[in-house]
């Protein structure tokens, strides 16, 4: 009698359960199809990073944490991108400040290719 | 071998950026909170570039109304309005200790393309099931509410009992939150109503107004003050 009653619970359950998958496949709710109209226009967020490679508070420092995915201004005279360098991005100046006139112009140059730090890095890492 | 001096200009960039103070800070005394995320303990922090401007979805002013509208402050009675420091308070303090959950209520495409450390995504919808279906029973005891009524005598044990094996009718079922987290509920900002509508269907099954918080600014203030977000399950 009892198992009846718990296997009829449990059939129900299974059908609300399904129902409701049923429900997010295909909304019916007009505010459901809007909400998901609405978030296929958003990509990812631009500052949303994958757990491996978040701010893990043991594993980086501040200057990986919040800068990996950015750039330098675009347009910066040598002067103005060694001092963004300086104020920023502390680790790399103290690597670049010891490359090479000549290695330094290349790094400058790269920059103005591509203005993501972490190309930066990769160049002044190149003429080390 | 470049790769490797990469890897060690990267490192060394770390170590000695580590030593410096937090610039953009989140409040004078609070450079950064950490949480544990799925697992992994993540900092939330600002992003430092000072030119750095949010673009895509999040940029938007304008979106049709209704349904898109501008909520109040005010959600529903007895249920607190909260800011980012208040919920940044809340990570460090009520989910370190397990006394209280952040849950982001939007549906899983916009959970999966970025949200706010420390939540985890219980959609909106999730809330609205039956209150006498296994999905409900479920939610329920993930937010530290078991069946019975308050003074969980005997009697609400049995009946307790009664109901689990099928013996009683649904509608006799009674909650006891004397144990219930206390929640923070967040959406895409003040322009949203799935967390709004989540408390609302959290008040109906008797959830306690008193444990229930409202993080208005949602996903839209916590980019405009870049602060971290992270990617689910990856």
């Amino acid at each position: 009698m009892q198992i009846g009653k718990l296997l009829r619970v449990t059939t129900a359950g299974l059908f609300l359960c399904a129902g409701s998958l049923c429900v997010q496949a295909e909304p019916s709710d007009p505010y459901l199809q809007l909400l998901e109209e609405e978030s296929q226009t958003l990509e990812l967020i631009n500052n949303a990073e994958r757990l491996d490679e978040a701010a893990v508070a043991n594993a980086t420092g501040a200057e990986a944490q919040n800068t990996e995915h950015a750039n330098l201004a675009e347009g910066l005279s040598r002067e103005q991108f060694e001092q963004a360098l300086k104020m920023r991005f502390v680790g790399t100046n103290t690597l670049y400040e010891k490359l090479s006139e000549e290695a330094k112009r290349d790094v400058y140059a790269s920059y103005q290719r591509d203005g993501r730090i972490m190309e930066v890095r990769r160049s002044v890492a190149s003429h080390l | 071998m470049k790769e490797i001096l990469s890897w060690v200009l990267i490192c060394m960039s770390c170590g000695i950026a580590q030593a410096e103070d937090v610039s953009v800070r989140i409040t004078e005394d609070m450079p950064y909170v950490d949480v544990l995320h799925e697992g992994k303990t993540v900092r939330i922090q600002r992003v430092q570039d000072e030119e750095n401007v949010i673009d895509g979805g999040f940029a938007k002013t304008s979106r049709k109304c209704p349904p898109f509208c501008i909520h109040p402050m005010h959600v529903a009675d007895g249920v607190e309005t909260i800011g980012e420091v208040e919920l940044l308070y809340f990570l460090k303090d009520e989910l370190q200790n397990e006394t209280g959950l952040v849950i982001d209520a939007r549906t899983p495409s916009w959970y999966q393309k970025g949200t706010i450390p420390g939540s985890i995504n219980i959609p909106f919808t999730d809330f609205a099931e039956d209150p006498q279906s296994v999905k409900i029973q479920s939610l329920m005891e993930a937010l530290g509410v078991v069946r019975g009524s308050a003074t969980n005598s005997w009697l609400d044990k049995l009946s307790a009992w009664a109901w689990s094996a099928g013996l009683t009718a649904p509608d006799e079922v009674k909650w006891n939150f004397s144990k219930a987290r206390k929640l923070v509920l967040w959406c895409n900002g003040p322009w949203c109503d799935q967390s709004p509508r989540a408390i609302n269907s959290l008040l109906a099954l008797g959830y306690p107004p008193e444990k229930i918080y409202y993080y208005r600014g949602g996903m839209q203030l916590w980019q405009i003050f870049g602060l971290t977000v992270v990617l689910p399950g990856a």
